[in-house]
Parts: C-alpha cells; sequence; structure tokens
C-alpha cells in the first residue's frame, strides 16, 4: 500500500467505527445485554439523533462511544485508533482532547464561576490559568453568554445554563460533541435556542451524536438512528429538516430484518436461476 | 495542576467554612499540644542548664551524705532521698583539703540557716534562704554584684549581708537597699551589696540565686548556737586543669578524712547538666508521645470529613471524569485537599501554641522556647498526617466509575 493511498484511506476512514460491539452488564445468572452486536459507522460532519425507548441502549451506547466505558465484546475505532481496550487514563485523555459531553442537567460544578465551569477542561490538559480563562471567555462569545461570565449557574436560567455547558463541550476543540438529551430539562423556546446552537456547531464542520426522545429535533440532524432492545433497529438518512416520524422507525423491520429479506431473495434469485438453467 | 489544585481546595474550604474548620480542630489541638509540650519543656531545660551553667562548668560541689548512686559510665542509678536530711559529715578540714587539692584555686562553704527575715515594714518575710557564707564565695561561684560588694575577710564577724534581686525587690521596692537594714533571729544585719539577677528556675531545682541572702558564716555560726553544719563545700578549678581529674583527686582526699567513708557526693556541674538534659529530654518526649495522640485523632477526623465530601461530591467527579480528568488528577485533587485543611490547622497550631506560649511567659516563670525546628517539624508532620489520613478518601474518589458518579444525585 503506498503512502498516498495510506493516507486516503486515513481520511476516508470513518470517525467511529464500531464493528459487533456488545455490552453485558452484571455477573452469572443475572446478566443484561444493553448492547447485541451493533455495528456503527458515524462519518465525520455528521449530526447523528440517536432515537428509542428507554431501556433500549441509547446510553450505553453513547458511553461508549464516549470512551467513558468498554464494549464488552467487539471494536470500537474512533479517530482511526482502536480504543476498545484502553487503559483508564488514555481513555481519561483521549475524552479531554477528543470529546465534548452535553448532559440533560447540565452538570456544571455549582460552586464554580461560568468561565471556571468552562476552562475546566483544559485545566487537565496543563495550560495555564490565564490562557485557560482567555480561551473560556472567546467560546462563552461565541455562544453569547460573556457577559455572564462571572456568574454562578445557579444565577443562570435553564437555557443559559445550558449554552453554558456547550460552551465547556467546545473548549478543547473536540473531533465529537456528545449530547445526551440536552434539551430534556428546557422550555420549547430555550429548547430552540439550544438547538440552533447545536447546529451552527454542526456547520461549522463538527460531529454530534445526541440523544433525544422529541422527533421534532431529528429536524436539525442529518440522520437518525433507532435502537430497539439493545440493537440498531432503524438508520436513516434524513434531508435537510426532514424529521423522522417516530412511529413509523418503531414499526419498520429491523435493519437485520430487511438484510435478512435482501439475503433471502438473493438466494431465491439463485435457485431460480439455476432451475433456469 | 498543583497550584490549581491548591486553589480548589482553599475555594471548597471557604465554602463549608464551619466545617473545615471543626475538620480542622483536631489538628489544631494536636499540632498545638505537641508544639506547646516541647517549647514548655525546652524552656523549662533551658532555664535549669541556664542556671547551672551560670555556675561555670568549673565549678565542682561537695554535698554532705551521698546523694545518688553513679554506674560507671556516670548516669544516675539511684537517688537516695536520706541524704538530704542527714547530719552534714564536711568539715574546715575538708575546705583545706580542698583548697591543698592541686588545680583547685580557690574554695568555700556555705551553710544554710532556716528562719525568717523582718523589716519595718514586712515584718515575716519567708522567701528568703539565708545562707551563711566565707567571704570568697562570690569569686568560687562566678557570681557577679550588681551593686555595693561582698562583704570581705575584715567585715566577716560583721552583721552585714548581700542580697540576692528579688529579695532586694521585695523587702524595699523603690528604696535603694544599701545601706538599709533587716533583722534576722534578733540580728539586725546591714545591707552591703546587691547580687546580679541571675535566670530564673521555674523548678526550683537547687538554689535560686536570686532569693538568697548571704551573711558572714561566723555570724551565722553565732545565730546558730556555735553549730552550723556545711550544706555545700564549692571548689573553683583552675581553667587549665580538668574538672574530672580535680573531681578525683578532692574525692580521694576527703576519703582520707572521712577515713575511707563516702558520706559526700562531689557534683561537677557537667554531669549535673547531663543528667538535667537527660531528665528532661525522656520527659518531654514522653508528653509530647501523649499529646501526639490527639494529632492521631485529628488525622481521623480529616479522613472522615474526606470520605464526607468524597461522598458529596461524587457527582462532580463524575463530571470532572467525564470532561478527561484522570483518576490521577481527581486523586490528587483530594489528596491535596485533605493536606491543605490538614497544613492550615497545623499552621493555626503553631500560631495557638506562640499566643499559649506568650501567655505562659506573662504569667508564670517559665519561659517556653519555641525552635524553628519544633516549627518545621509540626508543619511537616501535619503535612504527612494530611497525606496518609487523605489518602484513603482520595483513593475511593480517583477509583468512582464516571458513569455511576454522573448518575449520583
Amino acid at each position: 500500500m503506498s503512502y498516498y493511498t495510506s493516507v486516503r484511506k486515513l481520511i476516508a476512514m470513518a470517525l467511529i467505527k464500531l464493528e459487533h460491539v456488545s455490552k453485558v452488564y452484571g455477573f452469572g445468572g443475572a446478566t443484561t445485554l444493553a448492547l447485541d452486536d451493533i455495528s456503527l459507522d458515524i462519518e465525520r460532519g455528521e449530526f447523528v439523533a440517536v432515537m428509542g425507548p428507554s431501556g433500549s441502549g441509547k446510553s450505553t451506547l453513547l458511553n461508549i462511544i464516549g470512551l467513558l466505558d468498554r464494549p464488552s465484546q467487539g471494536m470500537y475505532i474512533f479517530d482511526s485508533r482502536n480504543v476498545s481496550h484502553l487503559h483508564n487514563r488514555s481513555r481519561a485523555k483521549a475524552r479531554r482532547d477528543k470529546i465534548g459531553f452535553v448532559f440533560q442537567n447540565y452538570n456544571l460544578l455549582p460552586k464554580m464561576k461560568v468561565i471556571e465551569n468552562v476552562a475546566l477542561p483544559l485545566a487537565y490538559r496543563g495550560m495555564t490559568s490565564l490562557r485557560r480563562l482567555h480561551r473560556a471567555s472567546e467560546i462563552l462569545n461565541k455562544v453569547g453568554l460573556q457577559s455572564r461570565e462571572y456568574y454562578l449557574p445557579r444565577q443562570l436560567s435553564g437555557g443559559q445554563t445550558q449554552r453554558v455547558a456547550i460552551a465547556r463541550a467546545l473548549i478543547n476543540r473536540p473531533n465529537l460533541i456528545i449530547a445526551d438529551e440536552p434539551t430534556g430539562n428546557l422550555d420549547t423556546a430555550s429548547s430552540k435556542v439550544i438547538m440552533e446552537l447545536l447546529s451552527d456547531i454542526h456547520h461549522g464542520d463538527n460531529t454530534i451524536i445526541m440523544v433525544t426522545h422529541n422527533p421534532d429535533l431529528t429536524a436539525y440532524a442529518s440522520r437518525v438512528v433507532y435502537m430497539r432492545d439493545g440493537r440498531i433497529h432503524q438508520d436513516k438518512d434524513l434531508g435537510i429538516h426532514e424529521t423522522a416520524d417516530i412511529t413509523e422507525l418503531h414499526n419498520a423491520p429491523s435493519v437485520d430484518e430487511v438484510e435478512l429479506i435482501e439475503e433471502r431473495e438473493k438466494v431465491k434469485t439463485k435457485k431460480i436461476k439455476a432451475a433456469k438453467k | 495542576m498543583i497550584l490549581n489544585n491548591i486553589k480548589m481546595a482553599a475555594t471548597s474550604i471557604r465554602e463549608a467554612r464551619i466545617r473545615s474548620l471543626l475538620t480542622m480542630l483536631g489538628v489544631v489541638i494536636g499540632v498545638a499540644s505537641v508544639v506547646m509540650t516541647v517549647s514548655i519543656g525546652e524552656g523549662i531545660k533551658n532555664q535549669v542548664v541556664s542556671q547551672i551553667d551560670q555556675l561555670g562548668n568549673n565549678v565542682i560541689s561537695i554535698r554532705p551524705g551521698r546523694a545518688f548512686n553513679l554506674n560507671s559510665s556516670g548516669k544516675i542509678t539511684k537517688i537516695n532521698i536520706d541524704s538530704l536530711i542527714g547530719t552534714s559529715t564536711l568539715t574546715d578540714k575538708d575546705l583545706a583539703s580542698v583548697k591543698a587539692t592541686p588545680g583547685v584555686i580557690d574554695a568555700s562553704y556555705s551553710a544554710m540557716i532556716t528562719g525568717t527575715v523582718s523589716t519595718s515594714n514586712i515584718p515575716n518575710y519567708t522567701n528568703a534562704t539565708v545562707l551563711a557564707t566565707l567571704p570568697n564565695n562570690n569569686q568560687v561561684l562566678g557570681q557577679k554584684i550588681a551593686y555595693g560588694e561582698f562583704f570581705n575577710q575584715a567585715s566577716s564577724d560583721v552583721a552585714t549581708t548581700v542580697i540576692g534581686s528579688n529579695i532586694a525587690n521585695d523587702l524595699f521596692g523603690r528604696q535603694d537597699p544599701i545601706g538599709n537594714e533587716f533583722s534576722f533571729k534578733g540580728q539586725q544585719f546591714v545591707i552591703r551589696g546587691i547580687m546580679a539577677t541571675t535566670p530564673e528556675n521555674p523548678l526550683n531545682f537547687g538554689t535560686d540565686f536570686n532569693n538568697v541572702i548571704y551573711i558572714p558564716f561566723n555570724v551565722g555560726k553565732q545565730l546558730s548556737g556555735g553549730n552550723l553544719q556545711i550544706s555545700e563545700l564549692d571548689a573553683k578549678v583552675a581553667s587549665g586543669s580538668s574538672v574530672t581529674s580535680v573531681g578525683n583527686a578532692i574525692h580521694q582526699a576527703l576519703l582520707n578524712n572521712h577515713n575511707g567513708q563516702e558520706d559526700f557526693t562531689i557534683i561537677k556541674q557537667t554531669e549535673y547538666l547531663n543528667a538535667t538534659n537527660q531528665v528532661f529530654n525522656i520527659l518531654t518526649s514522653f508528653i509530647a508521645a501523649i499529646a501526639g495522640i490527639s494529632l492521631l485523632v485529628g488525622g481521623i477526623g480529616i479522613m472522615n470529613i474526606m470520605l464526607v465530601s468524597v461522598s458529596e461530591r461524587t457527582r462532580e467527579i463524575g463530571v470532572r471524569k467525564a470532561i478527561g480528568a484522570t483518576n490521577q488528577q481527581i486523586l490528587s485533587q483530594f489528596l491535596i485537599e485533605a493536606t491543605v485543611i490538614s497544613l492550615l490547622g497545623g499552621g493555626i497550631g503553631i500560631l495557638l501554641s506562640l499566643l499559649a506560649s506568650f501567655i505562659i511567659r506573662l504569667t508564670t516563670s517559665i519561659h517556653p522556647s519555641l525552635s524553628l525546628t519544633t516549627i518545621v517539624l509540626a508543619t511537616g508532620v501535619s503535612t504527612v498526617v494530611g497525606i496518609i489520613f487523605g489518602m484513603a478518601p482520595a483513593i475511593q474518589a480517583a477509583r468512582k466509575d464516571p458513569i455511576e458518579a454522573l448518575r449520583h444525585e
């Protein structure tokens, strides 16, 4: 393989590549299969909405993709690197440098000022305080909260707090942003602001994975992954402003079933061809 | 990052002010009590040593009776209380023998007379130790006269006296004592001189020379009905001679005088110093060790509160891990917090003991001595306490699973 082709291959490689990933919780007889043999590719620049009923394995999938958890089986390649069996330390560093988290309940540290919260990920990189705060201030400006820098999180509204959390997720210029129901605690107006912000971030060539229960929010996404019983039930690209129909997704035959049907068709045609001969 | 952690620790201590203060309290009390004990012990030792020292290392004292038994290496093996109340066996002949010993420049003796002193203002003053002695006594002991002079050979039969500085203060206050009089056992004494102030000794270990009244030996003898027992015989050794060998020579001479009976004790200042140092070091370290137990309790207090803090801040730990803190970074955060609390406690403890030392110095005659070594040691110990007792909670924090921690309410 020439250098050129190997570079091409690297560029072409998906940001996230899950191959036959399973996750089992518990020991002995009391095990639960949270993820059941999932294979999934997510390219750079995608905005993936992950949907599905509770207990379908959305959070587990996100935890594995976000390097908070390890798969029990299968391979996970993140940013061209096999991260399936990384040590805690390396996973922490990968989270620090490559992933930004946005949580439903914001998860800002209540005793720290807004700007300190935003700057915190850089502290774990060993950046000096002055540079950290400078960067944090820039990012807060981007999310429109520069005037609130020295507030405490509890002095902000829900929407503002979530914007601070997004600023914190953005500060280390991550390859991937993981948002776990970012608008779950917000009213419609604030939700819209947050989704517009995430959409802007997406258009700034960022990859976003978002878990949501609200089908309307899929309008901002470029792809929807619907999960059921620890498997990917449906995986569908969405057009601009297209929303996913949740009932349709839920009731549609699973991807695997489709594959199975296709497989049967192939066998059938083979048989027919053979018969014709 | 360490600076950052210290800052964060300071913030979280400030946030929970009362709790942090209570957490620190154990260490504060522990450090303060250890430092206090050590500084009081050191202080008393210094005072005793300086009192012994002021007599000079070249003075050999001979006391009647066998005060203590020494083993071959010069350590005290037994103290004979009886010897203190026995009849004195020292005589003028002994004085002559001591004076004749090679290496002895001069020798003198003194006798203690019990009784009270009266002036026209103060009828029954009991704080004085009246010593009847020879005119050369102050030269033998190297004592300085602040005002006036010591009685001399010519006045050795006259009722003159030299008094210690405390006596001068107590009896005469702002008056000039020289030329003034007091009566002792019906005899009027004219004050000729006042001794220079000597270092105080809080334990009254030996004689406090500030409370001494010296009267001529002959006068004392008359007052005691012609029979005065010598309570101490002092010899000044020439600076070129070895105190030990001169001491041995005196020992031999006195044994001859006493027909081979060792009914006297030879005290060399160096031995006395060693013994005193030894006793005080043991005493101080023993009490400090007991006080150290409170430090242990303080450490356990820190551990307890840190464990509570870790469990309360589980979610925070989860968030920090999610955004990229490694286990080691979480560990050092909590370890530094515990250490900062402990160090602060230690600092407050040291300040408290300084304050207490000051009060003790003002109100008692003890002069606690807080050395830099003690302060450095106390600081070091409180750091170590923080690290040791902060370790378990910090490990617990570092080991938390980020997913579980994030779910924690």
